[in-house]
C-alpha cells in the first residue's frame, strides 16, 4: 500500500457565472485578451463585478496505491468537477495535483463513440480514444465482444443499436481497459439489472487488481461494495473522509432524515427523562455506529426527577422512512411496572445481533406513568444510529431488503429426471 | 514554459508514459497555468495510435449513407469549373494564359476546394467533438490536426481528375510536377494555421460558423482562381500577395500546368502561413485550457 498514488493539494475551480462589462465580451477584447494573456484581469471601472462560483475549493487528499475511494454528496458539489480536473479535461485554478501513474477516466460510458461506425469499428476508435494501443484492443477484443454480448451486431452501425446495446458495449471497452488509476463517474447506473450486475463485478475485479479507483456514485450500495473508505463532498469541500460504513451512513442520515430532532422537554420541572444513550458492542469507537453482527446492547441513560410510581418505558427503532423495525418495552409480567425513585438509572437492552441493511436509523424512546397513561418523556434520539455492516444481500440499492442476515448459498442436484425429460410430472398415473 | 501537466519521469519504450523511475510510475502534475503554452510535440507524437484513429474516423463517416460517396469530391470541383467554364471563360472571356479554361480553372478549383472544405471542417472541429472535449483528454490539436490531413483524401481524388483534363487537352506532364508536394505542405500550414484561429474562437463565439462560408466566398475572388493573377496591377502585387492562396494557388498551377510560377509572392505566402501557424498554436494552446467548461 504505503506508495501515493493521487496527491490532491488545495486545489480549487473557479468557474465564471456571469461576465464582466460589456467591453470584455467583444470579440476584440477577446481576442487581444487571448494573445497578451491578460483577460483574467479585473477592471477597476465594472459596474457589474464579474460573479464566480467555486466548484472545488482547497481540496487536498491523498489516495494510496490500491486504494478504492468512493466519492458522495449531493449533485453539484464538485464530485465531477474533482474527476474533470485529475482527468485533465479542465485546468485547475489554484493548488495541484500528483497522480502516478498511467490514468483512464470514465466519466461516460460509450466515449468517442460514432453512430453512423459499426460497434467493430467503434471499438477501436474508443479504445484509442480512452488511451488503449491498437494492438492491446486487437489482444482484448474477444473479451471485449463476450463481455458485451453483441456477437451478432458487431457489423451494425451503433446509431441503430438500442440504448441497452449502446451501454453495453461502451462499458465492455471501458471495462478492459488498462490503467493503473481510473477515475470513474456515475457509469454503473445504467443498463439492465443483470448487465450492471456484471458490471458492478468486473469493478471488483478492477479494484481487487491492486488499481487504485475514484470512484463516483449515487449508488450507496455499490459504493458500499467496492469502495474501502469514502469522501463525502458538500459544497465544494470535503465534508467527511473515513470508511465507507460510516462516512455513507452519516450522509444519508443527512440526506434523508430531514426532519429536524426533537429534544426532550426542557429541564424545569421534570418527573423523569431520557438523557442519553449508547450502543455497546457495537464494534467502532462510536458509540452511534454498528459494524458487527455479534450481540450488541443499548442503553438508555435515564434521570428521574421525582418519584415515578409505576413506570414503563417504550423503546422503538425507525428507518428513515419512518418504518418501524423493531421495537422493545421495559415491561415484564414478572416484573411488572417500573418503580424508580429520584435519581440516574441506565436501561439496558441486550440484543443477540442487529442484522439492519447498512442504513442509519432513528431511535424513539419514552416513558409513561401507568397511572392515567400520563407521558412522562418522549424523546428522538440523536444522533441516529449508524449501521454500517457490509452488505451480505443483492448488489443493487433497489433489491436490498430490511434485513441484513449472512446466508450461505449452494445448489444441490436432486435425484430423479428433468421436468422437461420424457416423463412429465403432469403425466396421468 | 509550462504545459498543462508534465510527463515528468521518462517513459520506457512504448508510445504511453509506463514504467519510469518514481516507484515504478510516471508522474503527471497538474496545475493551473498562465502565460504561453508550448506545443506538446512529445505526446501528440505519442499520441500518432490515436491521430490516425480520428483521420480514419472522419473518411469513414464523411461519405456515410450518401449515395455518390467519393463521387461528390470530384464532382463538386467538377460542377464549378463548368459554371466557371462558362460564365468566366465563355461569357466574359477572362484570359487562362492560352491554356482551355476548363482545366486552368480546375487546376485552382481542386487546391482551392481542399482548403476551403479543410477551413470549414478544422473552424468547427472543436465543436463538432464537444463530446470528446467533456469527457477525455488527450492533446487537444490531434482534433484540428486529424480533419486537415483527412480532408486530403478529397483533394487526391479530385487531382487525379485534373490529370485526366491535362491527358483529355494533350498537355505536357512538365518536371514543375516535382514542386507540388511543396505547395500542397505550405497549402496545409496555411489551412491549420487559419483554421486553429477559427476553431478556437468558435468555441467561445459561434459566429466563426456563420462568417467562415462568407469568408470563403470573398477568399475565392481574392485568389487566382477564375482569373489569371496577371490581371492584379502591380501596383497592388504586394498587397495582393499577402493572401497567402495567391502564391499557393500560383504554383499549383505552375506545377501543373506550367503557367507563370509564382515570384517574391511566394516568400510573402510563406511567411504568412508560418505567421498564422505559429500565432493559431498559440491561440489554440491558451484556450484549450478552458475550451472544456465554454464549449
Amino acid at each position: 500500500m504505503g506508495d501515493t498514488a493521487i496527491s490532491v493539494r488545495g486545489l480549487g475551480k473557479r468557474y465564471r457565472i456571469r461576465y464582466g462589462p460589456p467591453p470584455d465580451r467583444t470579440l476584440r477584447g477577446r481576442l487581444s485578451s487571448l494573445i497578451s494573456g491578460e483577460g483574467r484581469k479585473s477592471r477597476p471601472d465594472q459596474r457589474q463585478p464579474e460573479e464566480y462560483l467555486w466548484a472545488i475549493q482547497d481540496m487536498s487528499f491523498e489516495v494510496s496505491a490500491g486504494e478504492v475511494v468512493g466519492i458522495i454528496g449531493r449533485n453539484g458539489v464538485g464530485k465531477s468537477t474533482l474527476l474533470k480536473i485529475l482527468a485533465r479535461i479542465t485546468e485547475p485554478t489554484t493548488g495541484e495535483a500528483d497522480l502516478y501513474g498511467r490514468v483512464s477516466a470514465l466519466l461516460e460510458v460509450g466515449t468517442g463513440f460514432h453512430g453512423e461506425l459499426t460497434g467493430r469499428e467503434n471499438i477501436f476508435l474508443s479504445g484509442a480514444i480512452l488511451g488503449m494501443q491498437r494492438s492491446e484492443v486487437i489482444r482484448r477484443f474477444d473479451e471485449i465482444v463476450a463481455f458485451s454480448e453483441l456477437e451478432k451486431f458487431l457489423d451494425v452501425p451503433v446509431k441503430r443499436y438500442s440504448s441497452g446495446m449502446y451501454v453495453r458495449l461502451g462499458f465492455a471497452v471501458a471495462a478492459h481497459l488498462n490503467p493503473d488509476i481510473l477515475l470513474v463517474d456515475e457509469v454503473l447506473a445504467v443498463g439492465d439489472l443483470a448487465f450492471q450486475r456484471r458490471c458492478l463485478g468486473r469493478m471488483s475485479d478492477v479494484a481487487q487488481e491492486g488499481r487504485t479507483v475514484l470512484f463516483v456514485s449515487h449508488q450507496m450500495t455499490s459504493i458500499r461494495r467496492l469502495c474501502s473508505s469514502t469522501m463525502w463532498f458538500d459544497g465544494g469541500r470535503i465534508r467527511a473522509v473515513g470508511p465507507t460504513g460510516e462516512v455513507v451512513a452519516r450522509y444519508e442520515s443527512e440526506s434523508l432524515g430531514a426532519a429536524g430532532p426533537t429534544t426532550s422537554e426542557g429541564p424545569r420541572g421534570y418527573q423523569a427523562r431520557y438523557l442519553s444513550w449508547r450502543l455497546k458492542g457495537g464494534g467502532t469507537q462510536d458509540p452511534h455506529v454498528i459494524s458487527t453482527l455479534d450481540p450488541v446492547a443499548f442503553e438508555l441513560e435515564l434521570d428521574v426527577g421525582q418519584k415515578v410510581q409505576a413506570g414503563y418505558g417504550g423503546f422503538e427503532l425507525f428507518d428513515l422512512n419512518g418504518q418501524l423495525i423493531w421495537s422493545g418495552s421495559t415491561h415484564d409480567e414478572e416484573r411488572g411496572d417500573l418503580q424508580l425513585s429520584p435519581g440516574r438509572y441506565l436501561f439496558e437492552f441486550h440484543l443477540p445481533n442487529l442484522p439492519l441493511r447498512p442504513a442509519a436509523y432513528r431511535l424513539h424512546a419514552s416513558l409513561y406513568e401507568a397511572d392515567g397513561h400520563r407521558l412522562l418523556d418522549d424523546w428522538w434520539a440523536m444522533p441516529e444510529l449508524i449501521v454500517a455492516t457490509s452488505p451480505q444481500s443483492h448488489p443493487q440499492d433497489d433489491w436490498q431488503g430490511v434485513l441484513n442476515l449472512p446466508f450461505q448459498f449452494r445448489v444441490v442436484p436432486c435425484e430423479g429426471p428433468s421436468a422437461a425429460s420424457p416423463s412429465p410430472r403432469d403425466s396421468p398415473g | 514554459m509550462s504545459r498543462t501537466s508534465e510527463i515528468v519521469a521518462s517513459p520506457s519504450g512504448g508510445s504511453r508514459p509506463e514504467g519510469s523511475s518514481l516507484g515504478g510510475h510516471s508522474l503527471t502534475r497538474i496545475l493551473p497555468h498562465q502565460g504561453v503554452e508550448g506545443v506538446p510535440l512529445r505526446e501528440i507524437w505519442d499520441s500518432r495510435d490515436l491521430l490516425g484513429y480520428l483521420i480514419w474516423r472522419d473518411l469513414r463517416v464523411r461519405y456515410k449513407q450518401t449515395l455518390l460517396g467519393a463521387g461528390w469530391a470530384i464532382l463538386q470541383p467538377f460542377i464549378s469549373m463548368i459554371v466557371f467554364t462558362v460564365f468566366f471563360g465563355g461569357l466574359l472571356k477572362v484570359p487562362s494564359e492560352g491554356l482551355p479554361y476548363a482545366v486552368f480553372s480546375f487546376a485552382a478549383l481542386v487546391p482551392w476546394g481542399y482548403f476551403s472544405s479543410a477551413l470549414g471542417g478544422v473552424s468547427g472541429s472543436l465543436v463538432g467533438n464537444a463530446g470528446l472535449l467533456t469527457k477525455v483528454y488527450f492533446p487537444r490539436l490531434l482534433i484540428p490536426l486529424g480533419n486537415m490531413i483527412a480532408r486530403l483524401a478529397d483533394f487526391g481524388v479530385a487531382l487525379l481528375i485534373v490529370f485526366a483534363l491535362i491527358a483529355y487537352y494533350r498537355l505536357p506532364l512538365r518536371l514543375e510536377l516535382l514542386s507540388l508536394p511543396l505547395f500542397l505542405l505550405l497549402m496545409m500550414v496555411c489551412t491549420l494555421g487559419v483554421g486553429l484561429w477559427l476553431a478556437a474562437i468558435n468555441v467561445y463565439y459561434r459566429d466563426v460558423q456563420v462568417i467562415v462560408p462568407f469568408l470563403l466566398q470573398l477568399w475565392l475572388f481574392a485568389t487566382p482562381i477564375v482569373y489569371p493573377s496577371s490581371l492584379v496591377g502591380s501596383r497592388w502585387r504586394v498587397v495582393y500577395a499577402l493572401n497567402p492562396m495567391v502564391a499557393i494557388i500560383e504554383g499549383f498551377r505552375w506545377a501543373l500546368l506550367g503557367t507563370s510560377p509564382p515570384d517574391l509572392s511566394l516568400w510573402v505566402s510563406l511567411a504568412m502561413s508560418l505567421v498564422f501557424l505559429a500565432s493559431g498554436i498559440l491561440v489554440f494552446q491558451r484556450t484549450q485550457r478552458t475550451m472544456a467548461d465554454v464549449v
